[in-house]
């Protein structure tokens, strides 16, 4: 093992354009992703959290090379994404799997689950003479806790299943990394349990690194090691988890843990931070300055006018936010 | 002699009715704005007759919050669209709905339209879904103004506006003028949840009304919810596969599992000290924002199939402390100390 991040994303942008309409020669601009900066480390567990429209799927899918970059870089393995093509393309691409939160437009209707992941190890060459593609099959099946389900079709499976059976091909194509988007989201809470010890269970076992998205905080809370929150396209604090959950700098990340329906006396009504009010703004016209000055309870002049860049407040712990009182050189004043 | 007795009565009637309100369950029925009476649903499909509600009896008082919490397939939608009729023609209903006191599935169906809408109001999950997508806001809330109240277009549209305002909507009357796609979807359900206040109901019904929300704006529909609640003082029933969504808003919470109830009681104690070990594997799956040592508690298996009845408890395969008996026998809810009733043969802290 070397101490080298296995994925490092720098100054990650991608906007996207629309035409505004068949005379309108102006386009709109969405600007989804905006200067992401961030490293995940093997075996780890980098959590985005942020609200609908805050970038974080675009960052997961930029992250895997499924989509380009307008601009910056992504490294695996210390190779730009950009630059593999073809056979080294394909090596690396292997390692880097994504699971989806609707499983069952994640796999083949058509085909037995078994098929499906005896597909991705034929057509990876992943089968030798010791083990054929089939072994390889019910053993990835196994390990996901579904041996002999092979020959069972999508929609026969529940989605707790189908959840698995996309971990399983995910970890029959020797994934190093896995970039969940929403996994559990959409599972009953006892099945979502299930799923996230199997996520944690098979990190521990294989060595993975995971990209996790999600707007739970409260499985993020468990699942993950740091935790990046983003907010209209932008990472507005990263730290670790605990530092995250207990000592929370930027405004939006204390609104957010404020309005997590836990049922742990802590979060109660009349709770100690008051909810933030309105919505997301527009992404095509972002507010001047801070992004979240026209929802942010301490907003003052200086955020109205001049866009905060992430400061390090000590300990692995970035923000951006002018008023905690941290300059962009680190430390505080 | 007399007057001591006279005395004791009055303490005695004194105490009763301090306890009414505190009293849980639906023991006085007289006061109960609504209240299910071993309803069953049962729904014909392709694979045979799926029985979706199971002898399930409910009350809720005028002005107080129920929570309905499940797993999806648990029928508590179908108990929903029970009480408003809103099940196709083909479905078996048993049992008695009775609002304030006169028993829906008895009355004609256009007796219904007067109820559905005006005294009882429903929100669903999708608000987008909800609204009609080519006509504008304002009509559609005025159009029911207009029906249920009998005002002109002008006074009903006022009406909207002001029902807008009460939800917070941010500039009511131009909203008024635009189209549901325009709007982003907390703002359709501020518009859905001001359409269902619009006629003043008595009972308002939530069916995951925040489920498709961002948390900050899950946070603000509920707090309105709360404050609504208490301004107009009607009641809530609120359904959510969400326990930590129901325990922040609800007064009492049943907890339904397989088409059935298997728990009830007050929030605070039926999170502190559940008896059900449906309930207990619920609330201990649910992560909490309190860090967490090791894997999450899980409930093994998965629902069970409501294609024909169980012979015993429908929650018998996943427990851990199922034995013979709970195969054999379905458990009844019957009422435990603190005023709870929980469907559990061996509940916890049960001794012989």
């Amino acid at each position: 093992m070397n101490d080298l991040p296995l994925l490092t994303a720098t100054k990650l942008s991608r906007s996207f354009f629309f035409n505004r309409g068949l005379f309108n020669s102006k386009q709109r601009i969405v600007k989804a992703v905006d200067d992401v900066t961030f490293a995940l480390g093997r075996s780890e567990t980098l959590a985005l959290v942020g609200e609908s429209g805050s970038g974080k799927s675009t960052t997961g899918r930029l992250a895997l090379g499924m989509m380009k970059p307008t601009s910056g870089v992504v490294r695996y393995e210390s190779q730009d994404l950009s630059k593999l093509h073809g056979t080294a393309w394909r090596r690396s691409r292997r390692n880097m799997q994504m699971i989806f939160q609707d499983s069952s437009s994640a796999l083949d209707p058509r085909m037995t689950v078994g098929a499906q992941i005896e597909e991705v190890i034929s057509v990876h060459g992943l089968a030798d003479k010791k083990h054929s593609s089939r072994d390889l099959m019910m053993d990835a099946l196994d390990r996901v806790g579904l041996g002999g389900a092979d020959l069972r079709y999508p929609r026969e499976l529940s989605g707790g299943q189908r959840q698995r059976i996309a971990i399983a091909r995910a970890l029959a194509m020797q994934a190093k990394l896995i970039v969940c988007d929403e996994p559990v989201s959409a599972l009953d809470v006892s099945v979502q349990a299930q799923i996230v010890n199997l996520l944690v269970e098979m990190q521990e076992k294989f060595g993975l690194s995971y990209l996790f998205i999600s707007h739970d905080l409260r499985v993020v809370r468990h699942i993950s090691h740091r935790v990046a929150v983003m907010y209209l396209g932008r990472i507005v604090e990263m730290a670790r988890t605990f530092e995250i959950f207990e000592n929370p700098l930027h405004p939006y990340t204390r609104a957010l843990l404020a309005a997590v329906p836990a049922i742990d006396s802590r979060n109660r009504h009349s709770s100690r931070t008051p909810l933030i009010e309105g919505e997301l703004p527009d992404p095509a016209s972002p507010p001047s300055g801070c992004r979240f000055q026209t929802r942010c309870p301490l907003v003052h002049d200086i955020c109205r006018q001049v866009e905060p860049a992430l400061a390090d407040a000590g300990g692995d712990h970035t923000v951006a936010c002018h008023m905690t009182g941290l300059s962009e050189n680190g430390g505080s004043q | 002699m007399s007057t001591i007795k006279t005395t004791t009565f009055v303490v005695g009637q004194v105490l009763r009715e301090i306890a009414v309100p505190l009293r849980v369950v639906g023991s006085v029925p007289e006061k109960a704005l609504l209240r299910l009476d071993a309803l069953s649903v049962r729904l014909p499909s392709r694979h045979g007759e799926v029985h979706a509600v199971r002898h399930v009896s409910l009350s809720v008082n005028a002005g107080e919050c129920l929570g309905v919490v499940g797993e999806s397939g648990c029928g508590k939608s179908t108990v929903c669209s029970a009480i408003l009729s809103l099940l196709p023609d083909n479905a078996r209903i048993d049992g008695r709905i009775l609002f304030g006191g006169k028993d829906l599935r008895t009355i004609s169906s256009k007796g219904i339209s007067g109820i559905r809408g005006r005294e009882i109001a429903m929100v669903f999950q999708d608000p987008m879904n909800s609204l009609n997508p080519v006509r504008r806001v304002g009509a559609q809330i005025a159009d029911k103004i207009m029906v249920h109240k009998g005002l002109s277009r002008g006074a009903a549209l006022a009406e909207a506006a002001r029902f807008l305002d009460l939800v917070k909507v941010p500039a009511a009357r131009e909203r008024l003028n635009d189209y549901p796609h325009q709007l982003s979807g907390g703002l359709c359900q501020r518009i859905m949840i001001g359409m269902a206040l619009s006629c003043e109901p008595k009972l308002l019904i939530a069916d995951e009304p925040t489920t498709a929300l961002d948390v900050t704006i899950q946070a603000q529909i509920l707090s309105l919810l709360g404050e609504l609640r208490r301004e107009l003082g009607m009641a809530i029933i609120l359904v959510s596969h969400d326990l930590g969504v129901i325990a922040q808003t609800s007064d009492r919470i049943a907890v339904m599992y397989a088409g059935e109830v298997v728990e009830e009681a007050r929030t605070e104690v039926l999170l502190k000290d559940p008896k059900h070990p449906y309930t207990q594997g619920l609330i201990e799956a649910s992560p909490g924002i309190e860090p967490t040592v090791g894997p999450l508690v899980t409930i093994p298996g998965s629902v069970v199939s409501l294609l024909g009845a169980p012979s015993g408890c429908a929650f018998a395969p996943r427990c851990r402390r199922a034995n013979d008996k709970c195969g054999r026998m379905p458990p009844h809810l019957e009422p435990t100390s603190m005023g709870a009733m929980v469907a559990c043969h061996f509940p916890n802290g049960w001794t012989q």
